[in-house]
């Protein structure tokens, strides 16, 4: 009986492994300037709703700027994305993680500002190139997650090996957005190129799958977009990898950046499911990084798991 | 190419240089510079050598000057003391294990599952044993007094965390010394080594050792540093139940305590660290 | 000589809520509920089967469409429930999820994802975890509405209670 019941409880651990990641919803923000409609975050949370029954766990909100536009220098309105109070019903009711991510379009180099003070109030940084000179700086010095394109549009120059692959090899990740290729017969061919040169400059590494939906209607299952890229040309581990675990290290190196000393001491963590950095969304103070716990380690209990449970 | 080389030759050679058809004159190369083989530094060392191995009045006394000052800023034989311990370590590391695995060995050819009978029972019938194995209650001082004051000292909490800022206490915690502090392995590659709790003995390099308390006997256990996430509270007062807590990633954590102290931590890519987020 | 091997795949039709001015629940049976609804009667199989062909021929061209639909057949679709089967060629399989993938709409009924669900070698084994999986998400929106099943329940024994003592009265 008891066995039986622990195969259960293994079981169901089993299968809560998987970890459906979208890395791109995008927010309906274009710059600080712009104003939120109710209607838009009513778009979005239904988006959201969507992706989550289509199985997808883990959600970026992406909130796209352009990089040499005028920051606010208050810490706090540097992310508009207020997810804890606009979406933290949802987050409790169906078990999605939503995560801040930043994309900053980069052009011309020489105006942008730093990173480091608009790195702290996302989860996810991220860069879009549009010019020759961008790309370069974004491929070499600066430190981000993710590296995307305007698949609807030409790319900025011709992608060769050794930039991306040396991009890839720090760790940056290369994101592929599906949505262009639901939108109208121009953008789906010119992602079909842009897709296939991306994937020949990274030699099949580092790549990162994202929706980009606007709307519910331009959400797909892990199913179909495996397929698509698939007959695009990534071999088909990597395809459902970049979904699953490759999208998660992305989020794993945002969060780090942030909840931690350079990767060594972590604030929050813990034994029980879903406590570490990257799913415990709720439990850490943002601002202060710290996370207060009840108390559960005695220098009294004993030293095994298995029996410390025992009463 | 000819073209040029006659253009070049007619138009600029000309009016520069004296002869037209020999642009450089080999002989003033040699004129000038001359190579020599050396002796790679030799003459030199052995000059200072002879200079200092001429005996002096002066430098006699200096140097025996010289050795009595060195003599008393030595500990005696540093190196050796240094040695010996790293051996002492191991051995009672290995000592420990090898009392361990008897005494359970005993314990289950005399059926005995009571903690204190078999201590008692070991004590009277094996004491040689007995007092080779590491004894947990031993080391609960060094985290209760020792450790835990020195973690609050460090990270100045005084019954409130409201003063506390987390991210310069990150960067103490990421230098802070962890021999004395109760860990417990959170995640880790390596499945058996989940749930594991102790007392860190000492800190090494590429692992933790700890003090295991068990449930008939205590235990040391070595754990990798390496594919291994810990986790540490520290409790913010007495009667309160509330604590911080806080994760070490092993896997970047990989230096001794010593190293770790002046060092400059650096963020890697952080391919290697997939287990930390997986659920098993 | 080698069998003719082929593919089944499952697939849905999503109704993801159009209209974006109404705010709705969050609690998942209701995010369940919203996005499976029966289809209408214009989405038949014959629409169906006319779609998936266009789009194949609008995304993979003639080749592409020639190649697909030498065994392409749609097995199975219930209204009611809006999923599917469609049998395909073993190596055209990924190409008819893809052509399922760019859909957006059947026939004139637009708003909809046709969301492929699972890919199998019989159709045994497809209707064996459809039917597992259909229970599943019954047990789900059960689970979150137990409580206004369970009003339901009292209102109806009130009622009775009611109507016993009216009887008693009478």
């Amino acid at each position: 009986m008891c066995k039986l019941k622990r195969y259960q409880r293994q079981r169901l651990r089993a299968k809560r492994i998987r970890m459906l990641v979208d890395l791109n919803v995008p927010w309906p923000q274009n710059s600080y300037a712009d104003k939120v409609t109710p209607q838009a975050i009513n778009n979005l949370t239904k988006t959201l709703t969507t992706l989550h029954t289509l199985g997808y766990t883990h959600i970026a909100i992406n909130f796209t700027v352009n990089h040499s536009e005028k920051f606010p220098n208050d810490a706090k309105m540097l992310n508009p994305i207020d997810i804890k109070t606009r979406f933290g019903e949802l987050m409790a009711q169906t078990g999605l993680k939503l995560y801040s991510r930043i994309t900053l379009i980069i052009d011309d180099p020489s105006k942008g500002q730093s990173l480091s003070k608009i790195s702290q109030a996302f989860d996810i940084v991220a860069a879009l190139p549009i010019s020759e000179k961008g790309l370069t700086l974004s491929t070499t010095n600066l430190d981000i997650d993710l590296l995307t394109f305007q698949y609807g549009s030409r790319l900025p120059t011709f992608l060769k090996h050794k930039s991306i692959c040396s991009c890839v090899n720090r760790g940056v990740k290369l994101e592929i957005v599906y949505g262009y290729a639901l939108r109208d017969v121009q953008a789906r061919r010119q992602f079909v190129s842009n897709v296939r040169s991306v994937i020949r400059s990274s030699r099949f590494r580092g790549i990162v799958i994202g929706s980009g939906a606007m709307s519910p209607l331009e959400c797909r299952n892990i199913l179909g977009v495996t397929s698509l890229i698939k007959n695009l040309g990534l071999p088909s581990d990597k395809c459902s990898k970049a979904m699953g675990d490759l999208a998660s290290l992305v989020l794993l190196n945002g969060r780090l950046r942030n909840k931690s000393h350079k990767q060594t001491i972590v604030a929050g963590g813990g034994d029980e499911d879903d406590n570490d950095v990257v799913n415990d969304v709720q439990g850490i103070d943002d601002t202060r990084t710290i996370k207060v716990v009840k108390r559960t380690m005695d220098p009294e209990q004993l030293g095994h798991a298995a029996k410390r449970r025992k009463p | 190419m000819n073209k040029a080389q006659t253009f070049m030759k007619e138009c600029l050679f000309t009016k520069n240089l004296e002869d037209p058809e020999k642009p450089i004159n080999e002989n003033r190369l040699q004129d000038t510079l001359l190579l020599l083989p050396t002796d790679g530094g030799l003459t030199s060392r052995l000059q200072k050598q002879r200079k200092k191995s001429k005996l002096n009045l002066n430098s006699l006394q200096n140097i025996s000057q010289l050795e009595n000052e060195n003599e008393q800023l030595k500990k005696e034989n540093y190196q050796r003391v240094n040695k010996n311990s790293k051996i002492a370590l191991r051995e009672f590391i290995n000592s420990c294990k090898k009392s361990t695995q008897k005494c359970l060995k005993l314990a289950h050819e005399n059926k005995i599952t009571d903690r204190k009978n078999l201590s008692s029972y070991l004590e009277k019938d094996h004491p040689a044993i007995y007092e080779a194995l590491p004894q947990y209650d031993g080391f609960v001082p060094m985290y209760k007094e020792l450790w835990l004051n020195y973690i609050k000292e460090l990270l100045s909490i005084s019954n409130s965390i409201k003063t506390l800022n987390g991210s310069s206490a990150l960067l103490k915690l990421s230098m802070a010394d962890y021999n004395g502090a109760l860990l417990r392995v959170t995640k880790s590659k390596n499945k058996s080594l989940r749930g594991i709790q102790g007392i860190v003995i000492w800190d090494s390099q590429k692992f933790f050792i700890l003090i295991v308390k068990g449930h008939l006997i205590d235990e040391i256990k070595c754990i990798p540093k390496k594919g291994t996430v810990f986790q540490f509270e520290i409790p913010l007062s007495d009667t309160d139940d509330s604590a911080l807590r806080y994760s070490i990633l092993g896997d970047r954590f990989k230096y001794r305590s010593v190293d770790r102290a002046g060092r400059k931590f650096k963020s890697r890519r952080c391919d290697d660290m997939l287990y930390y987020i997986q659920n098993q | 000589m080698v069998r003719l091997k082929s593919r089944y795949i499952l697939f849905e039709i999503l109704y993801p809520p159009a209209d974006i001015s109404v705010e709705e629940s969050l609690s998942k049976g209701d995010i369940l509920l919203s996005h499976h609804r029966a289809s209408p009667a214009e989405v038949s199989i014959k629409a169906i089967i006319q779609e998936i062909r266009r789009s194949l021929s609008l995304n993979l061209g003639d080749y592409g469409s020639a190649k697909c639909s030498s065994l392409l057949q749609l097995k199975y679709f219930s209204n009611r429930t809006s999923t599917g089967i469609i049998r395909c060629h073993r190596e055209d399989c990924d190409l008819v999820i893809m052509a399922l993938m760019l859909m957006s709409k059947i026939g004139d009924v637009g708003g909809l994802i046709v969301n492929p669900v699972k890919v199998s070698g019989t159709i045994k084994k497809i209707e064996q975890f459809a039917i597992r999986r259909n229970s599943k998400i019954l047990n789900l929106i059960k689970c979150d509405n137990e409580f206004l099943i369970n009003d339901f329940k009292k209102l109806e024994n009130e009622n009775e209670n009611e109507n016993e003592n009216q009887n008693d009265t009478d």
